[in-house]
């Protein structure tokens, strides 16, 4: 089959297109090379409106991350607050409870939900923590899924584009900003803040989704060789991205950008901030499905 | 300043005074965009004396601007249809006959009909889409994004009537 | 091949409409909706309908809007006129001073702003007008104005540099500072050719008779002129301060540059409520003319992109497998020309990443190599026939035809390819600043 495929991420941003180039590589390597997939970026359909053109059937795949289409019926957000175990996350129901809002409510069919590592997403900022040992004070840039966490920490959330972070943490606008901790080095960050948040909190989930008409029509072999391979996926991601922020960790120290941990009292209520704002934005989205789905978690020991 | 006296009129009086509203519409419409760009100011200074002066920055600014922003261009878009102010390259229209140009200006007004036209039918499509399936915008405060789509479609629509007046009856001087 | 095939199709059909006198909104517009219905299918309009949302709601935009507010109200309120007499009083014996002036305020306003068309219908409304009264050289004074305002994404801050940075894996700040000196020297360039091209033929510029007997009856004095200058640079500070001092972003910074302006215009005693409405409402329309424009053909090179042709072409330049002078040549040829087409920033989607392994393979400096891809991107927005530094200068005066525009923009294309040709002989112009850091 040929299949084409609307990604999120292009191949400059590393980590993240690792994940999807491990899918593709699983599909070709269990297909025999007999499911083709062709895939075109950001730079053919902007990120915040590539779900619709894959409902649509425009395009057969969708490879992104669900904050990308949050005002559009996200639940697979709230997998980002969800502890990164690919196994657990199946058996508990909470992959099909997904799967199956997104078949019925965007007719897409969830085909694999991979973790791109052990490590989510993290703040940097141009100055350590205070002797108090937060930013009381502090300007920094986040999205809704940053709110919480930069209030737990005394600072005061400022909304930029994301191309603005640059010259703003240049010229001192902000003193730091949220975002994946996959990505300081690909943005060049680091050039303009020096100090990382450790421990990273929540866990990036990029999920792939096929167009569910396209998917019916498929033959058994074919949707089974691309749930095959988004199982394997998703369990081999995680150390596989292990390995890639290590190696984009080092990096950061090459250049000079200093790891300022946390006390451990504060690392939880970082967590527990940026998971009760996850659910938050789950709950604004589809109240029933997330707190359902909640539930389901909650039981598995998923999420708190 | 009646801006928009390029637009075409007919000579049937009940339906001039319908195209009238038209104009009307459209003039109030630039007034909005005229308000909506002076809050766009309002707005950003706001934000910089909130953010460093207070050190309370505003969770609003970025988003409401970036709307502002499709607001003015798209409640100002039929006055710019309606006096012939879009950019185009008229040098091979200008080395015809005036009759000449004059037909050539109908055609293109009624292919402008046509376009915008179409493109208010998909423009409109979509909002209905956003709208029935609730649709938000990915936002501190999700807005519906139909609300903002909205103007993209009375943008395109009184352009496409503005394009279909200026083919049926083009103004008597083309400048 | 297909997808070759269909980009030399949409280019000439493109052209055609063009050529007829269909609007450029509605030739885009007529394109992207039949190139997705043909290729896509009808279920796919969507995609047409999110590209106007999307790029009419893109908050750094709102810098156009900010900017031709800004030039709007410093010429309602004479403000511009001030400094056309400060400029007669300073260099009255100079021939041609007023092109040195609308080079150094686009270069000055360029370096202020990211956005070329911002600077462009800013320039088009507050300096033009008083160029053409004074008996200036139209085409030249449209030519500078163009110039200028292509240094705009040069000079920082630029958000063009810091995506070009981001993409093609260098340093940001090290590419924001290799734009400064061929950014100044460009301006140097254009402000030379202006004084040697009126030196060649007088007629380009008025005489100093007729200039300046007028100005030498009520002229103030030279203290005076500078003093009227001063509050002019209220607005310089209100933008290039409040940046450098991180008390605002880019965008911000309009706003406040807006706020200078009224200021300006309050010193002078000029700061009528009806001033302001007509500002305003000129405002708008330019901003709309210029918006509808962006908003319709930004689909058109995600679709040339989609067709796979974009990416292709590059590929076949990559392979090419020619000294590296010659690729070098290649490469940049390639991008000039589809810049002649399309928007920078979906080139560079494209381009880039094609392009980044063959740098490190031909031995280039990356900072030098990607600031002539930026110099290359950047005068994309004045080489006929799609430039959106032109359509903004039209958009901002429409007694300017597009054919004058034309016209008026190759100098200064050339200007610009000569530019880089320094730059690309003499690499140090670029790297010599980021090797500071
Ligand atoms: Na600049
Ligand atoms: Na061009």
């Amino acid at each position: 089959a040929d299949l084409r495929l609307l990604s999120s991420f292009n191949s400059t941003q590393k980590p993240t297109y690792a994940v999807l180039e491990r899918y593709l590589a699983n599909v070709k390597a269990l297909s025999n090379g007999g499911i083709r997939i062709s895939v075109a970026g950001p730079e053919v359909v902007p990120i915040f409106e590539q779900l619709q053109p894959v409902t649509s059937g425009t395009f057969d795949m969708l490879y992104t991350h669900p904050v990308f289409h949050a005002g559009n019926g996200s639940l697979a957000l709230t997998v980002d607050a969800m502890a990164v175990d690919p196994a657990l996350r199946r058996s508990s129901g909470v992959w099909d409870a997904i799967d199956a809002f997104y078949q019925r409510k965007h007719k897409l069919k969830l085909v694999a939900m991979m973790s791109v590592s052990n490590e989510g997403y993290h703040l940097f900022t141009k100055q350590p923590l205070s002797p108090a040992g937060d930013l009381a004070g502090r300007k920094i840039r986040g999205t809704p899924t940053y709110f919480g966490v930069i209030e737990a920490l005394g600072a005061q959330p400022v909304v930029l584009p994301g191309s603005e972070i640059y010259s703003a943490l240049q010229t001192g606008v902000i003193d730091g900003a949220g975002w994946p901790a996959a990505g300081m080095v690909s943005m060049r960050h680091y050039e303009v803040a020096k100090y990382r948040l450790r421990p990273t909190f929540g866990a990036a989930t990029q999920p792939v989704f096929v167009n569910l008409d396209r998917w019916n029509k498929l033959d058994a072999k074919t949707q089974q060789v691309l749930l095959e391979a988004g199982k394997k996926t998703e369990l081999e991601m995680p150390a596989l991205g292990d390995a890639i922020q290590d190696e984009e960790d080092a990096e950061l120290n090459k250049r000079g950008v200093q790891v300022i941990q946390m006390s451990p009292a504060t690392a939880a209520k970082v967590r527990k901030a940026f998971v009760d704002s996850i659910w938050k934005l789950g709950a604004d989205c589809c109240r029933d499905e997330a707190a359902a789905l909640r539930a389901m978690a909650i039981k598995a020991g998923l999420t708190q | 300043m009646s801006g928009t006296a390029a637009a075409g009129m007919p000579a049937s009086r009940n339906l001039a005074a319908l195209l009238r509203l038209h104009d009307r519409l459209t003039e109030w419409g630039v007034l909005a965009a005229m308000a909506a760009l002076a809050l766009i100011v309002a707005a950003f200074t706001l934000e910089v004396v909130a953010r460093y002066g207070f050190n309370t920055p505003t969770r609003w600014t970025a988003d409401l601007v970036s709307y502002l922003l499709l607001f003015v261009t798209f409640m100002a878009m039929p006055h710019v249809t309606a006096t012939g102010g879009h950019v185009a390259v008229t040098a091979l229209l200008e080395t015809l006959p005036a009759a000449d140009q004059r037909r050539a200006g109908q055609v293109i007004a009624l292919v402008g009909a046509a376009v915008c036209a179409l493109l208010t039918w998909i423009t409109f499509g979509e909002t209905l889409r956003q709208a029935t399936s609730g649709v938000r915008m990915m936002a501190a405060y999700p807005v519906p994004k139909a609300w903002i789509s909205l103007w993209i479609v009375y943008g395109l629509a009184s352009s496409a009537l503005y394009f279909l007046r200026l083919a049926l009856w083009p103004p008597a001087q083309a400048d | 091949m297909d997808g070759i095939l269909m980009m030399g199709g949409a280019m000439a059909l493109l052209l055609l409409l063009f050529a007829l006198g269909v609007p450029v909104f509605l030739a885009f517009l007529a394109i992207n909706t039949a190139g997705v219905a043909l290729f896509l299918g009808p279920q796919a309009f969507g995609l047409v309908a999110n590209s106007l949302f999307t790029t009419a709601s893109t908050s750094s935009l709102t810098a156009i809007g900010l900017f031709v507010l800004m030039g709007e109200i410093l010429f309602r309120s004479g403000t511009s006129e001030v400094l056309f007499e400060a400029v007669d009083r300073f260099v009255g014996r100079l021939l041609g001073r007023q092109f040195v002036l609308a080079g150094l305020l686009a270069t000055v306003f360029g370096a202020l702003s990211g956005s070329n068309m911002a600077v462009s219908a800013m320039m088009a409304k507050s300096v033009f007008p008083g160029m053409a009264a004074r008996g200036y050289d139209r085409k030249l004074s449209i030519g500078m104005i163009l110039g200028g305002a292509s240094l705009a994404p040069v000079i920082p801050p630029s958000v063009l540099t810091i995506i070009i940075a981001t993409l093609a894996n260098v340093s940001v700040a090290g590419l924001l500072l290799a734009g400064v000196v061929p950014g100044l020297l460009l301006g140097g360039v254009f402000i030379a050719y202006a004084l040697i091209r009126v030196r060649w033929n007088p007629r380009l510029a008025p005489g100093r008779a007729e200039e300046g007997d007028t100005a030498a009856a009520d002229r103030p004095g030279l203290a005076l002129a500078a003093l009227r200058c001063l509050p002019f640079t209220l607005i310089i500070a209100a933008v290039m301060g409040l940046i450098l001092a991180g008390i605002a972003t880019p965008s911000e910074s309009a706003a406040t540059g807006v706020l200078g302006a009224m200021a300006t215009a309050a010193v002078f005693g000029n700061l009528r409520l009806g001033m302001l409405k007509d500002a305003l409402r000129g405002s708008v329309l330019i901003t709309a003319m210029i918006l509808v424009i962006m908003a319709s053909s930004t689909l058109f090179s995600q679709l040339l992109a989609l067709s796979g042709a974009t990416g292709q072409l590059t590929e076949w330049v990559t392979h090419l497998d020619w000294d590296p002078v010659w690729m070098l040549l290649a490469m940049m040829a390639l991008v000039f020309v589809f810049c002649m087409f399309i928007d920078q920033v979906a080139v560079m989607l494209v381009i880039i990443p094609i392009y980044l392994p063959l740098v490190g393979v031909l031995g280039f400096d990356p900072l030098w190599f990607w600031l002539l891809m930026l110099l290359n991107v950047t005068v994309g927005g004045i080489t006929p026939p799609f430039g959106y530094a032109m359509f903004a200068f039209k958009g901002a005066r429409n007694d300017v035809s597009m054919t004058e525009l034309f016209a008026a923009a190759w100098p200064f294309v050339g200007l610009f390819l000569l530019g880089m040709l320094v730059v690309g002989i003499f690499p140090s112009l670029a790297t010599w600043l980021p090797g500071l850091l």
